[in-house]
């Protein structure tokens, strides 16, 4: 993305997003995909546990868990979210290789906002979270 | 290479690493759970990896890989040793992938076909093997789009008379018709597939057709033994019993719900002209419940009023056959007559499910489709969310994302009913409200009289998403949060929290370029020189200066330094220090290789792998040990133990340890061990000594004479010892890292080889010493004492000399003469340094004794490289160069 594009990027309150993975280089990924360009403030969880105590302590505009984790595994996670009341409502992108549709099915009965199977381009990414966290431009 | 790919490759290794070490512990214990786990996450984790980067094949074959896996974990499969096999080759593809995308940051151009037949080896464990990944993500997106099609195409080419019988059974059963297809892999054959016979089964059968493929392959090029073929099915019978049918080729196959009413006007053409006008008195039959009429009615137009109109007439006898149908759902006869009367808006009463308090909203931004699905996905989450414990959340969030969607394109009236409606959901403990303001949104009452396309698969999910949506809310009370469970689970989670450990924080653990601490080293190095130079500047202020008190300052300075630098490097080394597992965990996974080439079978005990050593004496070990497990394995270990009366199954050792400043690594077998009179016998052979020679070595002696140069015992050269360069290598490459080699071993009980190596090789201690005037260094570790004996009592034993220290003989070697130097000074005593060299004491005349020091020896280059007679050289802190020798080499 070139500077003259980044300019035309109104200024707004950075959107908060909490990137929850094991792997250290998705996380990279992710916060390199979203963090120059799209203007995104993001914090980094590498469990369920340490994701819940980030989100307990946030405000984020949308979380974003991957299913695969050890100690708490993304699905955990997002029920024990959705069951926790200050953070109940928050939005959640789950994004993970699982593409059957009885992961997507679990995912949904759990209440998440949408999932996305990896591997994910950045721009979707990106699109994908400015559409959730309502951001005026991608 | 981007920081990105380097941190991949970084972890890939890693993570391949990790695996195989699961993978051999699955071999032993096959059961257990954890073990499944950590490969399938390490595989798991790896192909995710490597998804972020184009390596297609690369991604592929480890797919194959997950995919077995997965298939294990679930129980699907038992784990067969044949498996675990073709995953470490799986592996090793890998890592040698990544070795060639480190390189030149692509995968070779040969991958792709090189990854197919391991990835087929793997995919041939599953039974139903899923397609490859863009299939795979194709299928999800097929899944994801209830909301596209619910009418497939294929149901116009249906035979009218199956259409009609299963609307038939479908319209009084009340349930809908499943439309299945199947699309066998080209490969199905082989599986043990017959895809023919399996659509067959499916009960409660309206129709079956084969399709033939869009266009054949020439004759020339055909494969009669691949399926080209799908097949479409028409059934009414439940869709549990066809999914359980269809279980192993659910990726193949396809399965969609029709509404009885939708599946009525497959098929048909649009009604235009005077025809129109029949649907009128029809409706009028129907909304008076007179089913018999009305099945007259339609017949007999078809007959007359219809006769010219095929399509009025197809519609009108589908109607008339309907109609007389017991219990036939009206709606389906009113999707009729909707057909003949030439429109396709819904039925009324699904219409009427329209919220109606919605103002018609003037024209907004149109929503794209990330935009549209991000909505749908809000509906159908909501419809999926089952307990009410996170019933609430999920309406909040599903709230807050479809508002914010909407704000995202610009409609901010719209996002705003969305939140009221969310808060209305809320309050009413049900997502209905919300579901419908989406729904609203997502599909706008048509602008006022235009009766156009409205396609009926809107009218379905219209219809069945308010529908769905309310199920949930009916079964549960309103809802509070937070429930019992929310607050259990959070404490659960608390708990857990405190437990889990540190080591996986990320931020404890620094990568550092090895480089970095190389060059860290270096400087240390330097400063260790430096501060050597501080006793002569010492001596200096005493000798040239005349200042003694200076020179004891500089010596306390010198003493305060000094600690310093040992801490500081002691601590480099620290850091530079790798466990011995790092070399030791690759000897699973090849013992168990070697020993199924040989046929034999090998039990390989661990020791010890937390021994640490200098990464340069680490690295160098993995040549040495391979060489010596290799001859253990091929030649310690016998082929017929049972002869021998040992256990069918040999132990092979490999033990780490630290004694001092050494770590010793002893790698011990229970085979046959070395039989001294045949290394005798072999050493006079091989013209290495005459007989006489030979008979006087002990056994021990003659053991060791395995590290001779040129000297290979093994009758036959085999492929695992490789043609052998012989043990004298591992002795050559021990050597050269300042260690030393031993063996012991016991004839037909087994040998034990035990490396001794320095921690570290980055200091040396060496002890200077004089000869002619010339400074030398000699390792201090060779050096057993140093003594200083009168002239008189050096004997001569033929052309040798040699005296007598506590009443041992040891041979005299004037370095001197040795090194062709001019003899200087002819006093009373001779300084001799006793070193061992081989373990014989040795006893070196020279001039005078030097200091003992700290060195960084740099090995020699340049035209001086070839000289063995020197290990290198090291830098003085006066600056001086001083040679260190090779005392083995030089004696010799």
């Amino acid at each position: 993305m070139s500077h003259g594009n980044d300019a035309h990027i109104r200024p707004r309150p950075p959107k908060r997003l909490l990137v929850v993975d094991d792997a250290a280089l998705v996380r990279a990924y992710y916060r390199q995909a979203l963090e120059q360009p799209g203007g995104y403030t993001v914090d980094e969880a590498f469990n369920g546990i340490e994701a819940l105590e980030k989100a307990l302590s946030g405000p984020y505009d949308l979380i974003l868990v991957d299913v695969n984790m050890p100690k708490m595994d993304g699905l955990t996670f997002v029920r024990t979210l959705r069951t926790t009341e200050e953070i109940a409502c928050l939005p959640v992108m789950m994004t993970s290789t699982l593409n059957r549709d009885k992961d997507i099915a679990a995912a949904r009965a759990l209440g998440v906002n949408l999932y996305l199977v990896k591997p994910i381009s950045a721009d979707d990414l990106r699109l994908f979270a400015a559409i959730m966290t309502g951001a005026t431009e991608p | 290479m981007s920081p990105l790919l380097a941190q991949f490759l970084v972890e890939a290794r890693e993570q391949i690493a990790a695996t195989t070490d699961g993978l051999l512990g699955l071999e032993r214990d096959p059961h257990s759970v954890s073990l499944l786990n950590g490969v399938f996450r390490s595989v798991h984790t790896l192909k995710g990896s490597s998804g972020l980067f184009d390596f297609p094949a690369l991604t592929a074959v480890l797919h194959a890989g997950e995919d077995l896996l997965v298939t294990l974990r679930e129980q699907r499969l038992v784990l067969d040793p044949a498996m675990l096999d073709q995953i470490l080759a799986a592996l090793d593809l890998v890592a040698e992938w990544l070795d060639h995308i480190e390189d030149t940051e692509s995968l070779p151009d040969t991958a792709a076909e090189r990854g197919r037949p391991v990835i087929a080896a793997l995919r041939g464990w599953l039974s139903s093997p899923p397609a490859d990944e863009p299939a795979a993500a194709a299928t999800s997106g097929t899944a994801d789009g209830d909301d596209t099609p619910a009418l497939p195409a294929w149901l116009d080419s249906v035979p009218d008379a199956a259409l009609t019988g299963a609307a038939e059974r479908a319209g009084v059963a009340g349930v809908p018709v499943l439309a299945v297809t199947y699309r066998p892999e080209s490969q199905c054959f082989f599986k043990g597939d017959d895809p023919l016979a399996l659509m067959a089964q499916v009960p409660d059968r309206a129709h079956l057709a084969v399709e033939p493929p869009a266009a054949w392959t020439p004759l020339a090029e055909y494969d009669p033994f691949s399926c080209v073929l799908a097949f479409r099915v028409l059934t009414t019978a439940p869709r549990k019993e066809v999914a359980h049918l269809l279980r192993y080729v659910g990726d193949q196959s396809e399965i969609s719900d029709i509404a009885p009413a939708d599946l009525a006007l497959a098929g048909l053409s649009p009604v235009t002209g005077p025809a129109s006008s029949l649907a009128e008195p029809l409706a009028l039959l129907l909304e008076r419940g007179d089913r018999a009429g009305l099945a007259e009615a339609a017949r007999t137009m078809a007959g007359d009023e219809a006769a010219g109109d095929t399509a009025a007439a197809t519609v009108l006898r589908r109607l008339a056959r309907l109609a007389g149908v017991e219990g036939m759902d009206p709606a389906v006869l009113e999707a009729l007559i909707g057909a003949l009367r030439g429109d396709d808006t819904p039925p009324a009463e699904t219409a009427g499910e329209e919220p109606a308090d919605l103002p018609p909203t003037p024209p907004q931004p149109p929503l794209s489709e990330p935009v549209l699905r991000v909505l749908n996905e809000q509906c159908r989450t909501l419809a999926a969310v089952r307990s009410a414990a996170w019933l609430a959340g999920s309406i909040g969030a599903a709230a807050k994302v479809a508002s914010n969607a909407l704000r995202f394109s610009g409609r901010g009236d719209d996002a705003e009913r969305v939140l009221q409606a969310g808060a209305a959901a809320l309050d009413a403990g049900a997502a209905k409200p919300l579901v419908d303001a989406i729904t609203a949104i997502l599909n706008p009452p048509p602008p006022a009289p235009v009766r156009k396309p409205a396609p009926p698969k809107r009218t379905l999910r219209k219809a069945a998403a308010p529908a769905k949506a309310q199920a949930p809310a009916k079964e549960q009370p309103p809802v509070s949060v937070p429930q019992p469970a929310a607050a259990n689970s959070s404490a659960a989670a608390a708990g857990n929290g405190g437990t889990h450990d540190g080591s996986e924080r990320p931020s404890t653990v620094l990568r550092v370029d090895q480089g970095r601490i190389d060059a860290l080293m270096n400087l240390i190095g330097e400063l260790v020189v430096a501060k050597n130079s501080l006793p002569f500047l010492a001596r200096r202020a005493e000798n040239v200066y005349g200042s003694r008190e200076m020179a004891r300052e500089i010596k306390e300075q010198h003493a305060v330094i000094d600690r310093i630098a040992l801490e500081l490097r002691n601590g480099i080394m620290q850091v530079r220090m790798l466990p011995v597992s790092t070399v030791f965990q690759r000897f699973p996974r090849l013992v168990r290789d070697l020993s199924r080439k040989l046929n034999k079978h090998v039990d390989l005990v661990i020791e010890g792998e937390d021994t640490q050593a200098d990464k340069t004496v680490i690295e160098n070990l993995f040549e040495p040990i391979l060489h010596l497990v290799r001859n253990s394995l091929d030649h310690g270990i016998e082929t017929d133990r049972a002869a021998a009366g040992k256990p069918d199954a040999a132990r092979l050792t490999l033990a780490a340890s630290q004694d001092n400043d050494q770590v010793i690594i002893r790698i011990t077998d229970d085979g046959r061990g070395i039989d001294p009179v045949l290394m005798r016998d072999k050493a006079v052979e091989k013209g290495l000594m005459d007989r006489d020679a030979a008979q006087r070595l002990s056994d021990g002696e003659a053991m060791n004479l395995i590290f001779a140069a040129g000297f290979s015992t093994a009758a036959a050269v085999t492929d695992v010892s490789g043609r052998g360069v012989g043990m004298d290598a591992v002795r050559t490459a021990i050597e050269k890292t300042g260690g030393r080699v031993e063996l012991t071993s016991i004839p037909g009980t087994g040998t034990t080889v035990s490396l001794h190596l320095p921690l570290s090789m980055a200091v040396t201690r060496v002890m200077t010493l004089e000869v002619s005037g010339r400074q030398f260094g000699i390792p201090m570790d060779e050096i057993a004492e140093t003594v200083r004996i009168p002239r008189a009592d050096v004997v001569a034993i033929k052309d040798k000399e040699a005296f007598l220290l506590r009443d041992r003989i040891i041979p005299l070697v004037h370095l001197d003469r040795v090194l062709d130097l001019p003899p200087k000074t002819e006093s009373e005593d001779i300084a001799v340094l006793v070193v061992r060299i081989d373990k014989q004491p040795v006893g070196l005349a020279i001039e005078a004794f030097g200091e003992g020091m700290e060195v960084i020896v740099k090995p020699l280059d340049g035209p001086l490289a070839g000289m063995p007679d020197y290990l290198g050289t090291a830098l003085l802190g006066d600056g001086r160069v001083l040679l260190v020798m090779n005392l083995k080499e030089i004696v010799e």
